[in-house]
């Protein structure tokens, strides 16, 4: 059983991508990011940056978005909120 | 020369932060002419060009003109088989790259040059290269031919020109002194509606990544920071731009245009909003015409889904479902413009079909009010995927060469972001793994070709006669129908 708090906002950022990309969650690894998943491009990264939104119920300020890059740092974000 | 490059505008390239100013374009194209003529290239010699927008570009495409020579712009993140078959269509006497050239030419059987590293041409000339004439063709912007036959729409010097001189009477050079352009270059709208009109107009040319993320965030910032006064892109760019993108506050930008993909009137309004001006223009534009023919602007019109205002130079009539012709009406969109393509490259039997009596049949359809155009749908089985055109047939004969893959069938669905959503219904053999099924896709197919959504069904559904229907496969697939019978 996973308890570890940087495994669980991991586990939750590769949720928020598998479900915004409509992937499988198996295709998305540790390190996914906009540089090396083939389906978060620019329109990608936007339906990620919604389908996080609406998990936190709230709209996140511009500059926070554009840091996003990897599921590393939409982890961090969930633990910074949390 | 037929192309005159006297008042070029100056190219900044901020991705590369690069400056050519027009003189140095104009020199360093004359330079590169004189090369290649050496070489023996000149009218009736195709020249692949594999670039992504930048200065080197124009300086290469400016160039071939020069000697007279046609050019194929390509995708420079095409694969190696999507560019080894158009090669082999087109059979180019040169391949132009730039820096370390792009990775689909690698293994091409053409001579690949590439003026960055100073390469001496040899192309094996045995005669003299001739000039061109005004009607021989300029540009092959292929639409298709990922897989099957490639369809490249073949532009003159002189529906190219026209198309210029068309654009730059209807836009004017004040609106575009300073031009950002986020496009890529390897299709009409961005080439020749954004770059080329401004630049040979003596407009300066502002290059920036539009699939950078980072880029639009910062677009307002770019705005502002040049004193943009005219852009133009796609919906899809701006549904990205108006969520990460503060707007601009310094009042630059005179005329925006949005284009490539149908754009809904509350997302106009948006864009006013954002911009700081009413003059957002809905553009309707197609590679047979040279990129834009027609736009509406919401400082003339109120915004309306589809509306496209009126033709830039020439005419617009429809066929209507009886098979009439009618000025004013609802029916297919038929065009006549000084800027129409001569013909698909190698395919007289579709550039035939494309015409009926003189008219381009656009497979848009619309209705003409006090010729007023607005788009309504269309009979094509194009996807239009953010302004990127995907042909399904191209899917369907990729997937169906995997061992695993006993059918396949494209198709678009609705998508509130990108227009629309790349689908792919797939028969499956037993044995298969979808996920190596879509790897083995990934290397043959340019990302932006990619299906979103796959799905496997038992079998692809058909009519009675045997025949796919790709809106029945796409309403199975979407739970939409009842069952998987047509009738």
């Amino acid at each position: 059983m996973t308890s570890n708090p940087n495994e669980v906002s991991l586990a939750w950022a590769k949720r928020i991508v598998a479900a915004a990309l409509e992937i499988d969650l198996s295709e998305v690894p540790d390190d996914a990011s906009i540089y090396t998943l083939d389906s978060w491009d620019s329109l990608g990264h936007m339906r990620i940056i919604e389908q996080l939104e609406e998990s936190l119920g709230q709209d996140l300020d511009t500059e926070m978005l554009l840091e996003i890059t990897d599921v590393v740092s939409l982890a961090a974000l969930s633990r910074a909120g949390s | 020369m037929i192309v005159s490059f006297d008042s070029l505008g100056s190219l900044f390239d901020l991705e590369h932060d690069e400056q050519w100013s027009g003189a140095k374009m104009a020199v360093t194209a004359s330079a590169r002419a004189e090369l290649l003529r050496a070489a023996g290239l000149g009218a009736g010699d195709n020249v692949l060009l594999v670039q992504a927008g930048s200065g080197n570009f124009f300086a290469n495409l400016f160039a071939v003109w020069e000697t007279g020579a046609t050019v194929a712009v390509l995708n420079s993140a095409l694969t190696e088989e999507e560019f080894g078959n158009i090669e082999d269509h087109l059979k180019p006497r040169v391949v132009l790259v730039d820096g370390d050239g792009a990775e689909a030419t690698e293994t091409c059987k053409t001579v690949v040059w590439n003026f960055s590293r100073n390469l001496t041409p040899d192309l094996g000339a045995t005669q003299l290269p001739r000039d061109a004439m005004m009607d021989e063709p300029a540009l092959i912007l292929f639409t298709s031919g990922t897989t099957g036959v490639p369809k490249g729409v073949v532009h003159t010097f002189r529906s190219l020109l026209a198309r210029l001189a068309l654009n730059h009477a209807h836009i004017g050079a004040e609106d575009m002194a300073t031009t950002l352009c986020t496009l890529p270059v390897h299709f009409g709208h961005g080439l020749i509606g954004n770059c080329l009109t401004v630049l040979l107009h003596g407009g300066d040319l502002i290059l920036d990544k539009g699939t950078d993320i980072k880029a639009i965030g910062k677009l307002g910032d770019t705005i502002d920071k040049n004193g943009v006064s005219f852009m133009s892109s796609v919906p899809a760019f701006w549904r990205l731009a108006l969520k990460f993108s503060i707007p601009p506050k310094r009042g630059s930008l005179k005329r925006v245009h949005v284009g490539s993909a149908p754009m809904s009137a509350d997302l106009w309004r948006k864009i006013i909003e954002w911009s700081g001006t009413d003059n957002v223009v809905n553009m309707y534009g197609i590679t047979e015409t040279a990129n834009w023919v027609g736009g509406a602007s919401a400082a003339e019109f109120e915004p309306e889904d589809g509306l496209v205002g009126r033709v830039w130079g020439g005419h617009a009539a429809v066929m209507a479902e009886d098979g009439s012709f009618r000025h004013e009406g609802e029916g297919e969109l038929l065009i006549q413009t000084p800027s129409m393509m001569s013909s698909y490259f190698k395919l007289p039997e579709m550039t035939a079909q494309s015409f009926l009596n003189n008219w381009f049949r656009t497979g848009d359809l619309g209705r003409i009010e006090n010729g007023v155009i607005v788009l309504t749908g269309r009979k094509k089985n194009e996807i239009n995927r953010a302004g990127i055109k995907v042909q399904p047939e191209d899917i369907d004969i990729l997937l169906e060469r995997h061992p695993d893959v006993i059918e396949a069938c494209a198709f678009g669905t609705s998508d509130r972001l990108a227009g629309e959503a790349v689908c792919v219904a797939l028969a499956l053999e037993p044995q298969h793994d979808l996920k190596k099924i879509k790897e083995w896709c990934a290397e043959r197919l340019v990302h932006e070709k990619l299906p979103d959504k796959w799905f496997v069904l038992d079998e692809i559904p058909k009519t009675d006669r045997g025949k796919v229907q790709r809106d029945h496969v796409a309403a199975v697939c979407l739970g939409q129908a009842g069952d998987n019978k047509i009738v």
